[in-house]
């Protein structure tokens, strides 16, 4: 067991060699014949007001992780220590949630002004008349209509169903809101929208957001932090700028090579292309898991261990091809 | 096989679009329309592409760019039918064709090749790989079962799939989504198409597997010297992957230019609006966002489409339907505003 340490000054959360496992289990006993290692030795802060983005490619461990501080998962090795309680009912109040499928995630027979008034309900926080005038007020911060108070998901659009969305995490005045690809399914003009709509609910409200998406332009502009992950560990992370701007170790190199840029200068055959596909987390790679699909993968990559390396101000993974051992 | 293919097309009336390309024009259509039932979901569609040309059309949802794509390929099913305009293939006209004759001429899957969004939705989960390249290599005529196995290993080794003489006994679950991308995109090419239509192909894909997919798309449109129309509402991949672009919204084509013409200079107050949208990924900067959403089919604004979001419009843009047609700069676009706002920039 670790003992739990002091979290640092202006700290929400902090995590410490978090790692969340999945059993296999196979055979008609559903015997455990071993683990997925979903997000493996995963350390970090997230403080108060500031925007954190997890990125990825699908299967990295990002939303396994958002998952995890919200409680949704167990974590298997480490400790995930808050500022204030951490029982579940704490949790489920302190730490709200918005997923990428707003329509998925809103009950179709539940009216709006139920849907964003259960965790109240649930909670006991207000009741009756009140209860009704905080879902008003809610729906006004998300600008949404007051008609929208008796309408059914389906007869909002997108944008409108993601607002709802917001206005049910927001009911419970949370501390971090874990945004799990929130704007992904979005059109452009409708996620710019709910981004601006994000940043000034955070600004109004000391909001902390774990940003969890796989759009490198969108987190440039949102984050003030950045973690580049990779089957399940952190490969990069730092400030927003400076990693974006000039990524250190291969990986986050690559990621950012091969998103595409609003230029008509940036053809597809100027962009330099990984090889294959990511590995299994199942069977992951011995060593430097980036190493199958690296451009700069040396034969001792096969033996280096996982450890972050502090470069300034940021922290990368250990990289043979950075001199690093 | 292919009657027609060498006669010229028929000069298109007002909207000359290309640039003075010498190669034929393989797909031309004018001033479509789809309805279901009394619904009209794409009003006045106009686009052409080239042999060897890549014609991008971005738009957001509820735009029409899917349902163009499907009248295009005869695939709109019940209840949908092409109510105005022509689809010219080739210079043949197949805008309204029996489900038989479209068979008969080989415009389904032979001559028209598309890849769709999805590839676990658009491959059959019972047949093996092998099993439904073989079904699109006996349409070029192919037989015999040696001649059609070699054949199709070898497009699974063009497409990129690793150890392809096993991955054609292999059924598509067995293989990850950037590979069964790949082996959509060999299904779609093995009828050697004329035309290949991908339809937002990348856009379940990670990122280094969408640089993967597109730049194989490309290499082969290059090889093959199709024309490829990629329906999206990515602006990146607009400029990695497209020649020109058509941009829609709301069931009409607002705008037609090169790719330079349309990221770099974008004259309709959509396409300036949709750009302006887009995150610049400058920390901490507030987006243009463009306020509304895209109207649905059975409310559509009078007049032009998007007057009501439109931070350009007068009272006049309510009344009046502009035209796609071009303007005095050359650029073809739908809006009663284009000199004036033109002389405003200048």
């Amino acid at each position: 067991m670790t003992p739990e340490s002091a979290l640092p000054d202006g700290a929400l959360f902090s995590l410490r060699d978090v790692s969340v496992r999945y059993p296999i289990r196979r055979g008609f006993f559903q015997r455990v014949v071993g683990h997925v290692g979903a997000v493996e030795q995963v350390s970090f802060d997230l403080m108060r007001g500031e925007t954190l983005a997890l990125v990825g490619e699908s299967g990295c461990g990002k939303s396994t992780l958002g998952r995890a501080m919200l409680r949704l998962e167990d974590v298997s090795e480490g400790t995930i220590t808050a500022n204030g309680g951490m029982s579940r009912r704490e949790i489920a109040r302190r730490v709200q949630v918005v997923f990428q499928d707003p329509l998925g995630s809103l009950d179709p027979r539940w009216r709006i002004g139920d849907l964003i008034g259960e965790g109240l309900d649930v909670h006991g926080i207000v009741r009756g008349a009140a209860r009704n005038d905080r879902v008003r007020e809610l729906l006004s911060q998300v600008e949404l209509p007051a008609s929208a108070f008796y309408k059914f998901p389906h007869q909002l659009s997108g944008g409108q169903q993601q607002r709802v969305a917001i206005a049910r995490a927001l009911a419970m005045r949370p501390e971090l809101i874990v945004l799990d690809e929130a704007t992904s399914a979005l059109d452009v003009s409708v996620q710019a929208q709910i981004l601006n709509l994000l940043k000034d609910l955070q600004a109004e409200y000391n909001l902390t957001y774990l940003f969890i998406s796989h759009d490198l332009t969108v987190v440039g502009q949102f984050a003030d932090r950045v973690a580049v992950m990779y089957l399940g560990r952190i490969m990069e992370t730092g400030s927003t700028t400076e990693v974006l701007a000039s990524p250190r170790h291969p990986y986050t190199r690559a990621l950012l090579a091969s998103s595409l840029k609003v230029d008509p200068d940036a053809r597809i055959e100027t962009i330099p292309l990984l090889t294959g596909d990511v590995p299994s987390p199942r069977n992951p790679p011995s060593g430097c898991r980036f190493r199958t699909r690296c451009p700069l993968a040396q034969p001792d990559c096969a033996s280096l261990d996982h450890r972050m390396v502090m470069a300034g101000s940021r922290q990368t993974a250990a990289c043979r091809a950075n001199n690093e051992h | 096989m292919t009657p027609g293919s060498a006669t010229p097309m028929t000069p298109m009336s007002a909207p000359s679009y290309g640039q003075g390309s010498a190669e034929p024009t393989v797909l031309a259509v004018e001033a479509l329309a789809v309805r279901y039932g009394d619904m009209e979901v794409c009003s006045d569609v106009s686009l052409s592409v080239r042999r060897g040309e890549a014609l991008a059309l971005i738009g957001e949802s509820g735009s029409g760019k899917s349902v163009t794509v499907l009248a295009v390929t005869g695939l709109l099913g019940r209840g949908g039918a092409i109510s105005r305009g022509s689809v010219v293939l080739d210079g043949e006209e197949i805008t309204r064709l029996s489900e038989k004759e479209r068979r008969r001429r080989g415009l389904f899957g032979r001559r028209i090749g598309v890849i769709f969004q999805n590839p676990s939705r658009a491959l059959d989960p019972v047949f093996t790989v092998g099993q439904q390249l073989n079904e699109a290599l006996s349409l070029t005529g192919l037989n015999g079962r040696e001649a059609l196995r070699s054949k199709a290993a070898e497009w699974l080794r063009h497409v990129g799939l690793p150890d392809p003489e096993e991955a054609l006994d292999r059924y598509p679950h067995q293989l990850s989504g950037g590979q069964r991308q790949r082996a959509m995109i060999a299904i779609a090419l093995a009828s050697e198409p004329e035309l290949l239509i991908a339809d937002e192909p990348t856009t379940a894909l990670d990122v280094t597997i969408q640089a993967q997919v597109l730049n194989l798309i490309r290499r082969l449109q290059r090889e093959l010297n199709l024309a490829l129309i990629i329906v999206t509402h990515d602006f990146g991949v607009v400029a990695a992957m497209a020649d020109r672009v058509s941009v829609m919204y709301a069931g009409e084509v607002v705008e037609t230019g090169s790719v330079t013409e349309i990221i770099r200079d974008p004259r309709h107050p959509y396409t300036r609006a949709l750009l302006g949208s887009l995150p610049t990924g400058q920390p901490g900067a507030r987006i243009e966002a463009l306020p509304g959403s895209v109207p649905s089919a059975g409310t559509m604004p009078t007049g032009c489409r998007f007057h009501p979001r439109c931070p350009a419009a007068v009272a006049e843009c309510a009344g009046e339907e502009p035209r796609l047609e071009p303007a005095s700069y050359g650029r073809v676009l739908r809006c009663l505003r284009a000199e004036e706002l033109a002389a405003y920039d200048a």
